[in-house]
């Protein structure tokens, strides 16, 4: 605008190529802003909306949001609390990162260190694979083969580990759809995502680094300790974080797989115990759910909204520290 | 240099007879197989998975064993973390074959044409009949919609952040679209639902689904879209400038095509992730028997969904079609992907 | 794929978006020529027992939608399937998607009729008014009764009754054993069943229900001291492991030894699952079926002071052949003002007359010849 104002007579003579060219760049520069800018009302408008529809259900819950462990919000009088999914939601997902948070890194070592080199970038497709399988087949898998399947596991883990609480059956205790199968069902669905950023990190250690560790007469694995895991560290501790945000959010699988409750137990391999976390309570009870009951959800999802932004926010800020971006998954 | 071993001391043996060789290794295998074979035929314990199990572990502890009296503790615990790596491989390939095996095997009962052309109405409780027509026209305008509007938008994204994005505000975007890659799906089904479902009392629709759907496919988009766009050679820009070309025709003439294959590629991974979103659908198009072919009005299945109540009702010929519709759903999924993985050979930019 | 009106720069866009597009494009051509073979509807079935001939009174032709209650689902599409092989050019569906669903669903006009479990609230109730328009109003006729069984999978156990008392221990979590003496007292009459100390699971609803509520509410009744959960559709359970819908649980009792849950006795026929024989409060023990839960419907109190047919079970029935776990499940429609009302008018009635015939095959009962008159009665005035 007070660029024309500005532009000298003799440009007029310099024919209208210039000026389409203003124009067309003008344009263009406009419309990406534009979908940059949308992009970020977008985020802003997920958490207001979900906020307009939260604060009245929560209003009218006549206990405690954060505390009840109930989810009962069309009885008279409403009560519902996100206590007990929030603890099921942080103990699948840490259970599911502890289980394949060694396996993921191990995965990234062998492509990046181990493989024979010819097969590094196919058997990291196949790895990726995993998380091409949807998450509702991981469901219907969990719930009709592992599940029955894991019996036996989860009773020698009882018979033999009943000591630690964790694997306590106790006298009602019922192996099978439990919250162990569950998380390792998460862990599966975690794995090819924490394996794929670590790769990437451990693929951008400089080859000199280590060639100049086995130049020292280092083995393999001490060759890793000095050369490859301090270079990639935070970008292995972020890879982790990342997958924890998807194990968190995760819903159907969980639903499916899951006996439901709103325990708070740490008896993971006892299915009468069960658990639950926000996403698969959201998934099981919509359905059937009246007018608040389904805006009750829709608050419980705003707290899993806040807890996976910060989780993510914070993963994306260790993984940039790190050196690179990981690559999109 | 740890302790040096007893062996290092005896005169008369070379280095090379110090070390493990592969035959060797395989000779210990074989003895660990055989030794528990016999355990196994001699005493209580048996089970095909117990068996395997036992073997890993009797293995790792034998061969560990005999490197540390032979090669000393350092190579010893290289020898064990190697194959603790190699067996982290094995606990990703053993679900993902339990997996796509048990779905071919399941799935083959009940999918034939018959499925595939028929819906779900007109059906009484214990009919084993019907299929999931409805649900791939679900699917596929679903899923069309969503890339419709992820791609266009998400190129314009990319392109802002590569391009023209300068100060607080493309860093702003850039880290917004990172942190949307870790979106619950289901919380980008609550914000469709909360925003137009029953916000602007559109009720569930397709296009309710496509838009959750979007959410979700948008960081995809604009990740991939714009490393490959980062990976144009600036001669190229630079040459197209040279030609007088102005910058907005140098993006969309010489910059775009060149990263063609690499965001199509791109794209369709963030398609194939989307195909088999079930959360966001339950919320946003909801479940029917019926087959809707309106993208805009009405309730709409897709496959996803459809295996979702299908689980639900828990009967035998439910499960058939739960299968059945799991095994289509993969195939769809594993073509988009393969053929994405395919279309990289093709792509001229190379990471490195 | 076009969306910009003007400006060169879109077109060029979008030329490079199709050709990123090929696969979508293609695909989109599969999806037309599939969308070309129709709308995959399941024809006319070929055999069916139950249209007994009344040739095509009551008929009348169009579409009519329907969704609400599981509990009355299965009926509803046996129903809506011999309907329409019996009138053509009528075309009814039902969806299961849960009583408070149904209720919304037709407060909102999505669906001509809603199924439900129980009698809408003062807010529902003011959108299916509304609904109907000014001075007609929504209204509930029962369509089906059904009773609310107690199915178990216990191998070698093919008869097995159980009392109110034992119910609630068993879902309070107090009993854990099939062999428990409580349990065994109240098989002591049956000759021959051996209770293995399996572990007993017993599976309850997770989601939002009316047959917890049917469950519930006869516990309540008959135990107030041992049963401590009160009645309601959501219970606070003490343990115990839950699914989703009357078909999942059932599914899931399917696939646990020693399972055992409360769901409508269609859905444990469904399954073949067996059914416990329970003692009412008059002591004697009953088989759920027709005739006995027809016989405790019939001690129910029928309210009509609403305009409508409103019914409260007796859970606690002292009728000696009742089956106390009995319910009604209603249909809630306009009294005036219906969309295709003929249409509406011809299923339901068929549902009351030529369609009970399917009922005791699929695990339903017909509702006692009293309230089933009132309800013809009423389906005969709506317009």
């Amino acid at each position: 605008m007070t660029a024309s104002t500005e532009r000298p007579p003799s440009d007029l003579s310099g024919g209208g190529l210039g000026a389409t060219r203003r124009v067309g760049d003008r344009v263009f520069a406009a419309l990406t802003t534009g979908a940059g800018v949308l992009v970020l009302a977008l985020i802003v408008a997920i958490g207001v909306f979900l906020l307009t529809k939260a604060i009245p259900a929560v209003q009218k819950d006549s206990a405690n949001f954060f505390t009840t462990k109930l989810w009962q919000p069309d009885n008279d009088p409403s009560v519902f609390g996100i206590a007990a999914l929030v603890f099921g939601t942080l103990l699948s997902s840490i259970i599911a990162l502890v289980v394949a948070g060694p396996i993921a890194i191990g995965i990234a070592l062998y492509i990046s260190d181990y493989a024979p080199r010819r097969l590094a970038t196919p058997i990291g497709y196949l790895v990726d694979l995993l998380a091409a399988v949807p998450s509702v087949v991981y469901g219907l898998w969990g719930l009709l083969f592992l599940a029955p399947h894991s019996d036996k596991f989860q009773q020698f883990l009882s018979d033999h580990f009943g000591f630690i609480p964790l694997f306590d059956l106790g006298r009602n205790g019922v192996v099978g759809r439990s919250m162990m199968i569950a998380s390792l069902v998460l862990a599966i669905m975690i794995l090819p995502i924490v394996a794929a950023i670590s790769r990437e990190i451990f693929l951008q250690v400089p080859q000199a680094n280590r060639e100049a560790a086995l130049a020292l007469g280092a083995t393999k694995l001490e060759m890793i300790r000095l050369a490859v895991l301090p270079y990639s560290k935070s970008g292995v501790v972020g890879a982790l974080m990342l997958g924890l945000g998807r194990a968190l959010g995760e819903t159907i699988a969980v639903a499916l797989v899951l006996s439901l409750s709103y325990s708070t137990s740490f008896h993971i391999i006892d299915a009468n115990v069960g658990g639950n976390t926000i996403a698969a309570n959201i998934a099981s009870q919509y359905q059937a759910a009246e007018p608040l009951g389904q805006r009750a959800l829709v608050a419980s999802g705003l707290v899993l909204f806040v807890i996976t932004f910060a989780v993510n926010a914070l993963a994306r800020y260790v993984v940039t520290r790190s050196g690179k971006r990981a690559a999109a998954v | 240099m740890s302790a040096p071993s007893l062996l290092d001391q005896l005169p008369g043996l070379g280095d090379d007879t110090r070390r493990l060789h592969a035959p060797v290794r395989l000779a210990l295998l074989a003895l660990t197989v055989l030794v528990s074979l016999l355990l196994f035929a001699s005493t209580p314990m048996q089970g095909r998975v117990d068996f395997v199990v036992f073997v890993i572990f009797a293995f790792a502890l034998v061969q560990t064993g005999v490197s540390f009296a032979l090669e000393g503790r350092r190579h010893a615990l290289d020898r064990l973390v190697s194959l603790l790596v190699h067996l982290a491989l094995l606990a990703a390939v053993v679900p993902l074959v339990s997996v796509l095996s048990y779905t071919v095997y399941k799935g083959l009962k009940k999918l034939d044409g018959q499925f595939l052309t028929h819906n779900l109405t007109g059906l009484g409780p214990l009919d084993t009949n019907g299929g999931e027509y409805h649900a791939i026209i679900g699917t596929l305008e679903q899923v069309l919609m969503a890339t419709a509007i992820a791609v266009p938008l998400g190129l314009l994204v990319a392109i802002y952040i590569t391009e023209y994005g300068k100060g607080w505000l493309a860093a702003a975007v850039r880290f917004v679209i990172d942190v949307m890659t870790g979106i619950p799906s289901i919380v980008a089904g609550l914000f469709v639902f909360a925003f137009w479902v029953i916000g602007l009392h559109r009720g569930y629709s397709g296009l309710a689904a496509a838009f959750s759907l979007t959410i979700l496919m948008l960081p995809v988009v604009v990740r991939s879209s714009e490393e490959m766009i980062k990976l144009v050679p600036a001669e190229l820009r630079e040459a197209s400038y040279a030609l007088g070309l102005p910058k907005w025709k140098t993006i969309l003439r010489i910059v775009l095509p060149t990263a063609s294959a690499g965001i199509t590629t791109g794209t369709m991974l963030a398609v194939a992730r989307v195909t088999g979103e079930t959360a966001p659908l339950l919320l946003t198009s909801f479940i029917t028997p019926a087959t809707n072919t309106s993208p805009i009005a009405g309730k709409q299945t897709a496959i996803p969904t459809f295996i979702f109540s299908q689980i639900g009702l828990g009967r035998p010929a439910n499960y058939d079609r739960a299968w059945a519709a799991a095994l289509t759903l993969i195939i769809i999924v594993l073509v988009l992907y393969v053929s994405a993985r395919l279309l990289t050979r093709r792509n001229t930019l190379t990471r490195r | 794929m076009k969306i910009a009106p003007d400006s060169n720069s879109m077109e060029e866009l979008t030329v490079k978006v199709t050709r990123t597009g090929q696969l979508a494009g293609l695909t989109l051509v599969g999806a037309l020529a599939l969308t070309a073979c129709g709308s995959g509807n399941n024809g006319t079935p070929t055999t069916n027992p139950s249209a007994s001939g009344t040739g095509s009174a009551g008929c009348a032709t169009g579409s009519l939608s329907g969704q609400g209650s599981t509990f009355q689902a299965n009926a509803e599409l046996q129903w809506a399937k011999d309907y329409a092989a019996k009138c053509s050019g009528a075309s009814v569906t039902y969806e299961g998607t849960g009583s408070g669903a149904g209720k919304t669903a037709f407060g909102n006009g999505t669906a001509e009729f809603g199924g439900t479990d129980s009698l809408p609230k003062p807010e529902e109730q003011a959108a299916a008014d509304k609904r109907c328009g000014t001075g007609n109003k929504g209204i509930v006729t029962p369509i089906v009764a059904g009773a609310v069984v107690l199915t178990y999978h216990l191998d070698g156990v093919a008869k097995l009754t159980l009392s109110a008392t034992t119910v609630a221990k068993i879902f309070e979590g107090t009993i854990t054993k099939w062999d428990d003496a409580a349990i065994k007292a109240d098989n002591a009459d049956n000759a021959g069943v051996t209770l293995p100390s399996t572990t007993i699971v017993a599976v309850h609803r997770n989601d939002k229900s009316g047959t917890t509520n049917i469950f519930s509410s006869w516990l309540d009744k008959n135990d107030p001291t041992d049963w401590k959960l009160g009645a309601a559709e959501t219970l606070t359970w003490p343990g115990g492991q839950s699914a989703k819908g009357s078909d999942g649980v059932t599914g899931a009792v399917a696939g646990a030894k020693g399972g055992i849950t409360y769901t409508e006795l269609s859905f444990a026929k469904a399954q073949n699952l067996p059914v416990a024989d329970i003692k009412n409060a008059a002591g004697t023990t009953v088989t759920p079926n027709a005739a006995s839960v027809s016989a405790a419907l019939g001690t129910a109190t029928v309210d009509t002071s609403k305009g409508d047919i409103r019914i409260t079970p007796d859970y606690a029935t002292k009728t000696s052949a009742a089956y106390p776990l009995a319910a009604p499940s209603y249909v809630l429609t306009c009294d005036k003002g219906n969309k295709s009302a003929a249409l509406l008018k011809g299923y339901l009635t068929y549902a009351l007359t030529d369609g009970t015939a399917v009922l005791d095959g699929l695990g339903y009962a017909p509702l006692p010849d009293a309230i089933a008159t009132q309800a013809k009665t009423q389906v005969a005035t709506l317009s």
